[in-house]
């Protein structure tokens, strides 16, 4: 398939001989450093955090973090459900940052999506019509490696035990972090992208399995990216920014009120402004893709 | 499964993005900038900077787009700021320089849709000092070479360019607005 432009089709080909990420950061650094010691380190460094994050003997998960969100889950599954009949459409506004690089603005979004998938996406106020659902081009949601339809996600186990070996199936580590840390960013990737509204069992059993990952911290006097008072359950990572290995720090929030989920952030260690910040301001089932609740 | 495979099916994933967005791209900044040349080497950069950043991408339920314009929207800032292109990206990836032809260049121009812009060509052209419409004029509505444009100004040909590169650069930041609201 060419573009029809000879430099687009060339740059084309001169990103695609590239190596993959990992053998392009291993390459860097064979460049960089002594080879052999960088690739000792490296894979040494990966191997620990495996082992640390996927339920080594020295790593147990926090008792504060797992006793929060398993208490968290039982207040969801209080929470009535909402139900998306046909017509309906779920609205979702959410503001916040998405990026490789610090400080992308992504602005504030508003989401109208049926069960069928189809609906339309304003952001910042302006409709974007090429992201917008459609019957041909639905909408889906991103879990780890697979996209759900509504009745996928509908269909997803709410027995922790069952939702794990999906989570765990779904979550490709990107990059050398622990397998736990790419079923972590799983659970927030649904948590907080969904674009119908998460079953109450469902979602008490994303946060029972989220409670058995390894290593998670709990900060009770948080601020989500709203600036809103939050908890914050956090996961420490090790990843890469601009190539360069780094330690990364993911978190859910939750409204210490309610233990309603507010968002997410993922940062890098000794950057200011996160990579990724997303605060849910507003969610509600509505009649027709012009209202909102 | 061997280890390489999801790293990979990444790969596969964002080549799949090129495919269905370059030409897109491509067009997003030719509007932005009515520079061919300046156009080719975002679009060039900002894929570069999308390759480095892909394995941090996730997908919120829109799929890549909105996240790859953000990337883009940042290399047009600073763009707009410094009047120069960044390679970093490229660098860090050890992308080769690749020459842009002349015949793509042509049809890159052809990306602009100059019709549609006219009106707040026009307006935008107001806000422009004498000095700068007037190397707009010479080389963007009566299409003199830089050679002819330098004799005109009575300055090196590559003077004539800086100068029309700035003008242009004015003009497209003064109708960044418009654009947005019209072309998207």
């Amino acid at each position: 398939m060419t573009s029809g432009y000879e430099f687009l089709d060339r740059l084309r080909d001169d990103l695609g001989q590239l190596p993959t990420h990992a053998d392009h950061v291993f390459r860097r650094r064979r460049w960089m450093v002594v080879a052999p010691i960088t690739v000792i380190v490296v894979v040494s460094f990966a191997v620990v955090a495996v082992i640390l994050t996927r339920g080594g003997s020295t790593a147990v998960p926090t008792a504060s973090a797992a006793t929060y969100l398993n208490a968290a889950a039982d207040h969801v599954l209080a929470m009535p459900a909402t139900h998306l009949e046909p017509g309906q459409f779920y609205y979702e506004k959410y503001h916040g940052t998405v990026g490789p690089l610090p400080g992308v603005a992504i602005g504030t979004s508003e989401q109208w999506t049926s069960r069928y998938g189809t609906g339309r996406l304003l952001y910042d106020g302006h409709q974007i019509a090429g992201f917008t659902g459609s019957a041909a081009h639905p909408a889906q949601t991103a879990f780890g490696s697979r996209s759900l339809t509504y009745p996928q996600l509908q269909a997803l186990p709410t027995d922790p035990n069952s939702l794990a070996a999906i989570i765990r199936k779904a979550s490709t580590p990107p990059g050398p972090i622990g397998v736990s840390s790419a079923e972590y960013r799983t659970i927030g990737q649904l948590l907080s992208g969904s674009p119908w509204p998460i079953p109450p069992r469902l979602r008490a059993a994303l946060l029972r399995v989220a409670a058995t990952i390894p290593g998670l911290t709990i900060s009770k006097n948080a601020r989500d990216c709203a600036g809103r008072p939050a908890i914050a359950v956090i996961n420490q990572e090790h990843g890469y920014a601009n190539d360069e290995p780094v330690r990364m720090r993911f978190e859910l929030f939750f409204n210490p009120k309610n233990d309603l989920f507010l968002g997410e952030r993922g940062t890098v260690e000794g950057l200011t402004q996160p990579f990724q910040c997303i605060a849910l301001l507003d969610a509600g089932v509505v009649n027709s893709s012009v209202t909102r609740p | 499964m061997t280890r390489d495979q999801p790293e990979q099916r990444a790969k596969a994933a964002f080549l799949r993005l090129y495919d269905a967005e370059a030409v897109s791209l491509l067009g997003f900044f030719a509007r932005r900038t009515f520079d061919a040349e300046i156009a080719a080497e975002l679009t060039a950069e900002t894929w570069a900077a999308a390759y480095a950043g892909w394995p941090r991408f996730r997908d919120r339920g829109v799929g890549a787009v909105p996240w790859l314009y953000q990337i883009a929207r940042r290399q047009l800032g600073r763009y707009y700021r410094t009047g120069r292109v960044q390679a970093r990206a490229r660098r860090r990836l050890g992308l080769p320089e690749r020459p842009v032809s002349t015949a793509d260049l042509e049809r890159v121009e052809e990306l602009i849709d100059f019709e549609h812009l006219g009106r707040a060509v026009a307006r935008a052209l107001a806000t422009l000092s004498p000095k700068e419409r007037e190397v707009i004029t010479l080389r963007v509505v009566e299409e003199r070479d830089y050679s002819d444009v330098a004799v005109r100004l009575r300055c090196s040909e590559q003077a004539a360019r800086a100068r029309v590169s700035r003008a242009l650069r004015r003009l497209a930041v003064v109708m960044e607005h418009e654009i947005e609201g019209g072309l998207g």
